[in-house]
């Protein structure tokens, strides 16, 4: 009897490849025939007998699986389809803003100086982030008006990376003012560079703070910003007395501010990205407004 | 009397359709009731008949659950859906749209004679 099921299964099972529907007809014919012997009192060797004929059966079997078959592949092959154009644009968008944004430049520069800035001390930024505050608090008030008209000469009674608490705050009114938002700096920013423009400053003043922004803007490498800290200390050379101060702490400020820019990192990103049509001026000072 | 099966071939699925149409009826069972309903003249083998549930499965015509039989084993049963009901209303509808046409023919033929 065995030998004769088997044939017949081979039979109609012959060219169905799908396990799954294999599966289901053996399991209908397995039941319809035990129904067969059970319901007309036979063996089951001759209940095999009285199955219908087993080509025909393959012959339908095989049309319905490849109608299927066409079915799923429609199916299936749209939506694949589908994810695999959007998957293209997805990874095209990718690279056009990895490549818009240079984030290659700065995996590489962080790579880089992974090393060298975890093997030094991590400067403490509070006083930076105090100094920094009492910057822009003097700068604009509480709605974020620009009340100072003079702001940019006072950048330079500042040196906003310095760690000690030196500033005169009897000197300044404060403002309850948080944390410096991206809109505030940008028109804070737009600000300074016109009163850069008109200001008492010498041209070569004028150019240095001009190339300080470039310098900023151009610093997607932190080699960048080093120099354009070392900059910074060269623009504030008039008050040298507080430079000559704390000279021994040049190190650990290179170092905070390295270690700041690498925490920037992604907003300097998304800053960059927002003010990329304004000047260089704007987005250096936007720069180093987000390093507070 | 003997039945040419081409014949019946063409309304296949009409037939399966109606056998569900009362209950929910496993495949045997469904060759049997048509077995009984014609009396002993429409004999489907399983070779057809499970292809065909196959396909009106697949195009959502019938649903297939497992129960309980009876006799306690489990079994799959085939139960009409709204648009297999609807189909099958649809096929009888042709069907005796044909069977009108095909008696009239037939009539016209025997007048020629």
């Amino acid at each position: 009897m065995q030998n004769k099921l088997d044939k017949h299964f081979k039979i109609v099972l012959s060219g169905i490849w799908s396990p799954f529907f294999r599966k289901r007809i053996k399991r209908e014919i397995s039941d319809h025939l035990d129904d067969l012997a059970k319901e007309k009192n036979l063996e089951l060797t001759d209940a095999v007998n009285h199955l219908g004929d087993p080509e025909e059966a393959n012959s339908l079997y095989k049309k319905l699986m490849y109608q299927k078959l066409k079915s799923d592949f429609l199916f299936f092959g749209s939506i694949s389809a589908m994810i695999f154009t959007l998957g293209v644009f997805a990874i095209h968008e990718q690279v056009n803003k990895y490549t818009r944004l240079r984030l290659s430049s700065y995996s590489r520069i962080e790579k880089k100086y992974k090393q060298d800035i975890e093997s030094l001390n991590h400067f403490a930024r509070t006083s930076e982030t105090r100094n920094a505050q009492v910057l822009f608090q003097n700068a604009i008030d509480e709605n974020g008006r620009i009340v100072d008209q003079n702001f940019l000469d006072k950048i330079d009674d500042y040196d906003y990376w310095d760690s000690s608490p030196t500033i005169n705050k009897e000197k300044y009114n404060y403002y309850n003012f948080p944390i410096a938002h991206a809109g505030v700096l940008s028109r804070l920013a737009k600000h300074s560079f016109k009163n850069l423009k008109n200001s008492g400053y010498s041209e070569e003043a004028k150019k240095k703070h001009i190339k300080l922004a470039h310098l900023i803007y151009s610093t997607e490498t932190i080699a960048g910003y080093r120099i354009a800290n070392n900059m910074i200390k060269g623009i504030v050379s008039k008050v040298s007395t507080r430079l000559h101060l704390y000279s021994d702490t040049t190190a650990n400020r290179t170092s905070g501010t390295t270690m700041g820019l690498m925490n920037l990192m992604p907003s300097i990103v998304g800053i960059e990205k927002t003010y990329r049509s304004q000047n260089y001026y704007v987005a250096g000072l936007c720069h180093h407004a987000l390093d507070f | 009397m003997e039945i040419n099966q081409d014949l019946v071939k063409g309304n296949i699925t009409t037939i399966v359709l109606n056998a569900l149409r009362d209950k929910d009826r496993y495949g045997y069972e469904i060759i049997k009731s048509l077995e009984d309903s014609s009396n002993g003249i429409l004999k489907m083998k399983e070779g057809t008949l499970y292809p065909i549930l196959h396909n009106l499965e697949f195009e959502g015509y019938v649903i297939s659950t497992e129960k309980k039989s009876d006799r306690g084993r489990k079994r799959k049963y085939y139960k009409l859906t709204k648009p297999g009901l609807k189909l099958l209303e649809s096929k009888k509808q042709q069907w005796e749209g044909l069977k009108i046409l095909i008696d009239q023919l037939i009539a016209r033929v025997s007048y020629a004679k």
